[in-house]
């Protein structure tokens, strides 16, 4: 094997181990939720920075509060609050709904777990 | 010879480059409110328009289901229930009509464990609303109910029509109906010629093909609080259906009162929190769901076995998860106990 052999050996080997760090170590952290509301194109914002959202669905607003890269329902309309008791979402491919005022969020993250979710 | 060698290392690298940017590896997702659900579309292996225009399709497909299918909203089953109130035969056209010689065919298997004519039970309930109900009904209009309740076994169909002599049947079929509607789903994907998806409709769902070099992998959501309990691998066509005490329900002086009522008592089902089936079949995997989360520990593994799933995982009221041979191979378990705060 000569030098330029072991060279391009070496950036593969660098290389995969870079794919694997990249892709398989970060076990879901969230970068994005994608937020739907009613029969609106859905929304992809950013988990970076803190703050409260209002959606406004088919039956009042629903307050989203973002917090260290987490999601959640804070207040929604809705008279069961499921949506509001799925707490915190934060890896990828989890998810929560106010069905009755049709507002969706969904963390999108570079390596998600899951494909989908059955529940 | 070294300089081949060289060669092939070269292209192996770009080929992998090259495999991260194809187009058709990319996923295509798309959620939309329908079917009283959210439902959520993955679809990987095609370009960005057939798979946005096979969005489309099974958004208007899966709305069209729901308004046919309301058990309580104005519409053909409506009208249908209406007929069956009055002792009248109901006209049913030709795409309601295998819904519902599928639905009695499935409560004859499950020996009066699915029932799809109790909608006057959940009605009395108070579940056919959108929404929940703040206390159990009195005793007393169960026990009403039970004297005169609905056999599915004498269900007739004649021609275009469906007839029961019995005024108190009335169909409601939300332990089937969303398994079969995701059938017709994946039919419809297929029709379009997409190979790779999952059609998830408020976590019930269906998956054809791959996600490129592997299986699709699926979380089953842990029935009391955030997070995973497990995850599966699923193979091109089957369904992955779970049965839940936690998704339609309320409290009351401490209790859990779920949606999934048992025929034979009018009560809520009491031993299991959930049931989780494979299968191909979703209009199956459905109805054994909730046939078999009414079973109990008693008749769980008869009704299965009678209704024909053998991929089966229940998780009972005191957090134990048990499971069939079949599921053992299939399911990677990350919580092996469930605490519940609401027995």
């Amino acid at each position: 094997m000569k030098t330029g052999d072991k060279l391009i050996l070496a950036v593969a080997v660098i290389f995969v181990g870079w794919l694997y760090s990249h892709f398989w170590t970060d076990r879901g952290h969230a970068d994005f939720a994608r937020i739907t509301v009613a029969d609106g194109e859905p929304q992809l914002i950013s988990l970076d920075e803190n703050r409260l959202l209002e959606m406004k669905g088919t039956s009042g607003i629903s307050e989203l509060e973002i917090n260290n890269g987490r999601i959640r329902f804070k207040h929604s309309p809705c008279p069961n609050q499921i949506c509001v008791h799925a707490g915190w979402l934060q890896h990828g491919g989890e998810f929560a709904a106010c069905l009755p005022n049709h507002v969706a969020i969904e963390i999108v993250a570079n390596t998600t777990l899951f494909d989908a979710i059955n529940f | 010879m070294k300089r081949k060698r060289r060669t092939l290392l070269s292209l192996a690298f770009l080929l992998m480059i090259a495999s991260c940017s194809d187009p058709q590896n990319e996923i295509h997702k798309y959620t939309f409110f329908a079917f009283g659900t959210i439902v959520e579309l993955t679809i990987t292996g095609t370009d960005q328009e057939t798979a946005d225009k096979a969005a489309k399709i099974l958004e208007t497909d899966f709305k069209r289901m729901h308004h046919d299918w309301h058990a309580w909203h104005p519409g053909p089953l409506l009208s249908i229930n209406q007929h069956l109130a009055r002792g009248e035969p109901a006209p049913v056209d030709d795409k309601m009509m295998p819904l519902l010689k599928r639905a009695k065919e499935l409560a004859l298997m499950s020996e009066g464990t699915f029932n799809p004519l109790i909608g006057k039970l959940l009605e009395i309930w108070g579940f056919h609303n959108d929404e929940m109900p703040e206390k159990p009904p009195p005793e007393k209009a169960i026990t009403d109910f039970l004297k005169n309740a609905p056999n599915p076994a004498d269900l007739t169909f004649n021609k275009q029509r469906v007839a029961i002599d019995n005024p108190t049947a009335c169909f409601d079929l939300g332990g089937f109906a969303k398994g079969y509607g995701i059938d017709r789903a994946i039919d419809r994907l297929k029709k379009l010629g997409i190979r790779n998806a999952i059609v998830n409709a408020g976590g019930d769902l269906k998956a054809i093909g791959k996600r490129h070099d592997r299986r699709w992998r699926i979380g089953i959501r842990h029935p009391r609080k955030a997070g995973v309990i497990a995850s599966i691998d699923v193979n091109d066509g089957e369904s992955v259906f779970t049965s839940g005490d936690y998704e339609r329900y309320f409290i009351y002086e401490g209790k859990r009162y779920h949606h999934i009522l048992d025929p034979r008592t009018g009560y809520p089902a009491t031993d299991f929190i959930s049931v989780t089936i494979i299968n191909p079949d979703a209009g199956l995997s459905d109805a054994a769901a909730t046939a078999i989360l009414v079973a109990g520990h008693k008749d769980w593994k008869k009704i299965a076995k009678k209704m024909g799933v053998d991929t089966v995982m229940v998780i009972d009221k005191q957090g134990n998860i048990m499971m069939t041979p079949a599921m053992k191979p299939r399911i990677h378990l990350v919580v092996h106990r469930i605490d519940d705060e609401n027995r």
